[in-house]
């Protein structure tokens, strides 16, 4: 059996934030979010942004978040995005409204449910803009600066999303 | 057949230890090695990553690298160095609060003693002044040796505490 455990799979349409809830127990130190599918109806050139969930359900949106992310653009040079005490961490770079284009995203969350330690995240993603004949890849790390037990993970954006599909596996570790 | 992430190895360090060795690698498959709330004993360390052959870590001028280091505070730099004694490919963290170091290192052709092996490292630490960092790159050891695992140390001093996994990603 596969140490890699599907734990959760979300899909919604035409909301402007989700929001996966009660999903980082103590049964996992690691998880594996996979974002798939971000359709947008506007927004050519904006971000779809991270936030993490409280156990209680609720969204942390204050500035507790430190991120640091590589921007690498097709079609222009790299760049480097970064912030101290951000309202959110960085995320996928959204693209236009065509059908065909979008694009998926992979994070790690590290030690979401350990009220003795801050909670870290690898992302990395890639995304296609056919507005702008443009493809973006982001390799970002991040960290809410806080030790309060965090239950799940949020993705918003200004505009609704058309479709998204979101899976959160757990890294077992058998002792 | 979807595959799957396998355990081979772990090890949790709850009091003070000089280094965590994880072996098991006995394929030609590719390797994870995921690593989560390490904390050195002393301050101002950086976990070294070594291939271990039979189970013993070798430390021989034989370690390249290179990665984008990138921080939350301030512009990203670059980092790379070859003939060294080590993988020193891990953001320098501390013993001050909410100091750790966490991350992935994937592994490839350890098993296969006709080719050098090689690793990637992702990571997220926040770091012994207090700040966001990480790197991403990789390295290569540069012997035709079957290495069967990893070793992992600070510099000076104990690992205080962390979780060390070992998966192979199997078909």
């Amino acid at each position: 059996m596969s140490n890699l455990r599907l734990i959760n799979e979300t899909n919604a349409s035409s909301v402007a934030s989700v929001s996966v809830t009660d999903v980082f127990t103590s049964d996992f130190d690691i998880y594996k979010v996979e974002l798939l599918r971000p359709d947008l109806n506007t927004g050519t050139g904006t971000w779809l942004d991270i936030r993490l969930v409280n156990t209680s359900g609720s969204v942390i949106s204050s500035s507790s978040y430190d991120y640091a992310s590589l921007v690498m653009n097709s079609n222009a040079g790299f760049g480097e995005d970064r912030s101290t005490s951000a309202t959110f961490m960085r995320g996928l770079r959204y693209s236009s409204n065509s059908s065909a284009d979008g694009g998926g995203m992979v994070i790690y969350v590290f030690n979401p449910t350990n009220t003795s330690s801050y909670t870290f995240l690898l992302q990395q993603s890639s995304s296609f803009s056919t507005a702008e004949s443009k493809m973006v890849s982001t390799k970002m790390i991040g960290v809410l600066k806080s030790t309060t037990g965090i239950g799940g993970i949020n993705f918003y954006h200004t505009n609704n999303f058309d479709d998204v599909n979101i899976k959160i596996y757990g890294l077992r570790v058998d002792s | 057949m979807a595959g799957q992430l396998i355990q081979v190895a772990t090890s949790t360090v709850t009091s003070a230890v000089a280094s965590v060795t994880l072996t098991g690698i006995d394929s030609d498959d590719v390797y994870m090695v995921a690593m989560n709330n390490v904390v050195p004993s002393n301050d101002t360390q950086l976990v070294q990553v070594r291939v271990t052959e039979s189970g013993t870590p070798n430390s021989t001028s034989n370690y390249d690298y290179a990665f984008k280091q990138m921080k939350g505070n301030t512009t990203f730099s670059n980092g790379s160095s070859t003939n060294q004694s080590a993988w020193f490919i891990f953001s320098y963290t501390g013993t001050g609060a909410n100091e750790s170091t966490n991350g992935l290192m994937y592994l490839y052709n350890f098993n296969n003693a006709s080719e050098y092996s090689f690793v990637t490292v992702e990571e997220s630490t926040r770091t012994n002044a207090g700040n966001l960092q990480g790197n991403q790159g990789g390295g290569v050891f540069t012997s035709t040796s079957s290495c069967d695992g990893i070793n992992l140390s600070f510099q000076t001093g104990n690992i205080a505490s962390g979780t060390f996994t070992l998966y192979g990603l199997k078909k």
